[in-house]
């Protein structure tokens, strides 16, 4: 498993280097959403669209599309990952789920940086069964806030490129 | 002391209940009467238990004060269907404790209690606030409440062990230290 992960993060960097050459001249070059709003609204619609939609569909690469390979994820315990790393762990984590019964998000703030990049507190409630490696389902309850950083390509696409997850809660328990 | 105190209380009451119910075995109403008596008396053991030792094993970094009630036949069920042993809990449970920076709250609320046979099995909730050192050196704060299924016999010495502990539910919240 170890060398798995090994193996994973070295091809990781090693896709990582070349694409972030490439991608440093667009990142500059970023379209802002012209407002706050037009941001807040695109924002709804990926969360409520591809994001929910990769859990509900079990298609990882709905998600997947809209990671930057140069994001970084961290939490609040200092612990830090790839893009790479972040896609495996949802796809991982999709491939658990037995039913999506909720999974929502509410748009706390929303700005944008000098930069021009779309900076958004979100807080991520789902409510899901999971069918664990024992073969047994039980529910999980999760919210999380995460501070998510994007950049708008010139097609209007979302890319995030920066999630830092501020606060988490989950309640797991036998299904009721 | 107290454990030892409440112990030798709950193996008297036992002994009374016994011996009681052996003489009015046609008295309904006292029978009920000392098998309420012994679950009070399993309740202010496990009350101890919990408060004493237990919490003791987190506020001093002692994982022994825990270990040593955990009986070398114990099983141990998450929500997941996940099942440990004992030896898996010697191993797990002083990295947990080694991980801690601070307790802020450490408690139980004993839901139920019931004797069946020579267990005693208690619905228990526990409550921990701590602040934890992540492997990352960031320390943070996780509150967590947690429902057990938890069974305990008695040894020789009246001590309890716990032979098995069933996850019914559990709530982490992980942040900040504020």
């Amino acid at each position: 498993m170890a060398t798995n992960t090994s193996r994973s993060l070295v091809v990781a960097v090693l896709v990582a280097a070349p694409v972030l050459l490439p991608t440093m001249a667009p990142e500059a070059s970023a379209q802002p959403a012209a407002t706050v709003e037009a941001a807040r609204a695109a924002l709804d619609q990926l969360y409520k669209g591809d994001y929910r939609r990769a859990f509900v569909e079990k298609n990882p690469d709905l998600f997947g599309r809209h990671i930057a390979p140069e994001l970084q994820y961290s939490s609040y315990d200092g612990s830090t990952g790839t893009a790479e790393q972040l896609k495996q762990s949802v796809a991982g984590r999709i491939a658990t789920i037995e039913r999506v019964l909720d999974h929502n998000v509410s748009i706390e703030h929303v700005e944008i940086d000098g930069t021009g990049h779309i900076v958004a507190v979100v807080t991520l409630t789902t409510v899901l069964d999971i069918r664990s490696q024992t073969n047994r389902v039980y529910r999980e309850i999760s919210v999380g806030t995460y501070r998510d950083t994007f950049v708008q390509q010139a097609d209007d696409t979302l890319l995030e490129v920066r999630a830092q997850l501020m606060r988490s809660h989950t309640t797991t328990a036998l299904k009721p | 002391m107290q454990l030892i105190h409440s112990t030798t209380t709950a193996v008297f009451a036992a002994l009374t209940a016994v011996a009681v119910v052996g003489c009015n075995s046609d008295s309904d109403d006292q029978a009920a009467s000392d098998d309420s008596t012994s679950v009070e008396a399993a309740r202010a053991d496990l009350d101890a238990l919990y408060k004493g030792d237990y919490r003791n094993a987190f506020e001093q970094k002692n994982p022994d004060l825990f270990l040593r009630h955990i009986s070398d036949d114990f099983t141990a069920t998450l929500v997941d269907g996940t099942i440990g042993s004992a030896e898996v809990l010697r191993q797990f449970f002083p990295l947990l404790i080694q991980s801690i920076d601070r307790v802020i709250d450490h408690n139980v609320t004993i839901e139920d209690v019931q004797i069946k046979d020579d267990r005693i099995e208690a619905v228990v909730t526990l409550t921990t606030i701590m602040d934890r050192r992540s492997p990352a050196n960031v320390v943070y704060t996780e509150i967590s409440v947690g429902t057990f299924l938890d069974k305990f016999v008695r040894d020789k010495d009246g001590v309890l062990k716990e032979v098995a502990g069933d996850q019914l539910r559990v709530s982490v919240t992980g942040a900040p230290r504020p």
